[in-house]
């Protein structure tokens, strides 16, 4: 991948997605089921939906920017002894904004009714969807975790300490599994994963599967605020902490929509107009966050070119 | 062949640098050193230090709004330039 090339692929790679999104999203057949279930004609449908098309393509803008410009700082470094720990963490960032470009296109194209009548309903869909987001976190998850590792490894002081963090995990992991356990199979709950699936299933590979996603998601959190906060230089260090912040923002809110993704059956008393927006908001969040890091690259970038 | 960590006076450059810009500090100097004194790193002389520090300090400048900072940073290249 080459510094100068990269801004060109990301953003044309970005229009193609966001002009394929708005494709399936407004000139294809909209669900009938879904305009009696509302009252709405296609026309309304569509003009409900648009804001949100664009505030979503907005935020698949704000990541895109971020990843190119943090990129671009680690291709600058990459032959340097922090270059391999930073070009690992953008490799990382670019699964994240890979997944939630990805997830968006897929719940977009599965709404048309003959794509989600060929993928065996909404149940199949649902199941789908979940394993898609999931592997494709625990993929991002992963990549974030080993570059700020590898930041970690470069100051030569004892590894930090995780043991009261990983203990609250645990904790929490716990009753996480509990809740699916108690509440199989959802009866009432059509719009959940677990409704479709077994409770092995439920509890070893979305349960569990959510679990390692949130250890290796604090994980590299806890080890880049670590390595912010020890790494020598006040200038380098005040640049570094926009990606700390940023980083922060985007693993805490990619936490919580898998949470809310997950356990919206104990969340089916609130109507959908609320939990709509919460989501809308913690995905916008996550753009902010790839904001920050894009503010954090442009600073040590300015280092790396005077 | 000489390299620039046999230089005790760039190693000292560097590590002053380091307390203000960690990481990437031997990359900074050495930037520096090829494209304002025209030499390799390993070849800065005590004779490149007013000039090198006049350019360190420009660059600083342009990287933190703290004057502070600039003004530490110029401070403990002066006291290098001078033992030397």
């Amino acid at each position: 991948m080459h510094i100068r090339t990269l801004p060109k692929k990301v953003y044309s790679g970005l229009v193609i997605l966001i002009g394929l999104y708005i494709f399936a999203s407004f000139f294809t057949p909209v669900n009938q089921e879904t305009l009696d279930a509302y009252n709405i004609s296609s026309t309304q449908l569509r003009l409900i939906t648009l804001p949100a098309l664009l505030i979503v393509s907005g935020i698949w803008a704000a990541t895109a920017y971020g990843f190119t410009h943090f990129k671009q700082y680690a291709l600058i470094i990459k032959d340097s002894p922090d270059g391999k720990g930073i070009n690992t963490l953008a490799n990382g960032l670019g699964l994240v904004a890979l997944q939630l470009v990805t997830t968006g296109i897929f719940s977009s194209v599965t709404a048309i009714k003959t794509v989600e009548d060929g993928l065996g309903g909404p149940g199949s869909i649902l199941v789908i969807s979940t394993i898609l987001g999931l592997v494709l976190n625990l993929a991002a998850f992963y990549v974030l975790k080993k570059g700020a590792g590898q930041l970690v490894k470069l100051l030569k002081k004892p590894r930090p300490q995780t043991v009261i963090w990983l203990l609250l995990l645990g904790a929490i992991s716990v009753f996480y599994l509990y809740l699916i356990e108690i509440g199989y199979p959802f009866p009432s709950a059509t719009d959940s994963v677990y409704h479709h699936i077994s409770l092995s299933a439920a509890l070893l590979l979305v349960g569990l599967g959510n679990i390692i996603c949130w250890y290796l998601a604090l994980s590299a959190a806890f080890n880049l605020w670590y390595y912010q906060n020890h790494v020598q230089g006040i200038i380098y260090k005040s640049a570094l902490r926009l990606l700390a912040r940023g980083m922060y923002v985007i693993v805490g809110c990619s936490i919580i929509i898998q949470l809310l993704s997950t356990l919206n059956n104990s969340l089916e008393d609130l109507s959908l107009a609320p939990l709509l927006f919460v989501l809308y908001v913690l995905i916008a969040a996550i753009g902010l966050g790839f904001v920050f890091i894009a503010q954090s690259a442009k600073k040590l970038r300015k280092i790396e070119e005077l | 062949m000489a390299t620039a960590t046999d230089n005790q006076l760039y190693s000292n450059v560097v590590q002053i640098t380091q307390s203000f810009l960690g990481p990437a500090s031997q990359r900074f100097i050495d930037r520096q050193i090829k494209t304002h004194i025209n030499k390799e790193p390993y070849e800065l002389s005590a004779g490149d230090m007013q000039k090198l520090a006049e350019w360190l300090k420009v660059a600083i400048a342009l990287l933190t709004e703290d004057e502070k900072t600039v003004n530490n940073y110029t401070e403990s290249l002066r006291k290098l330039g001078s033992t030397k």
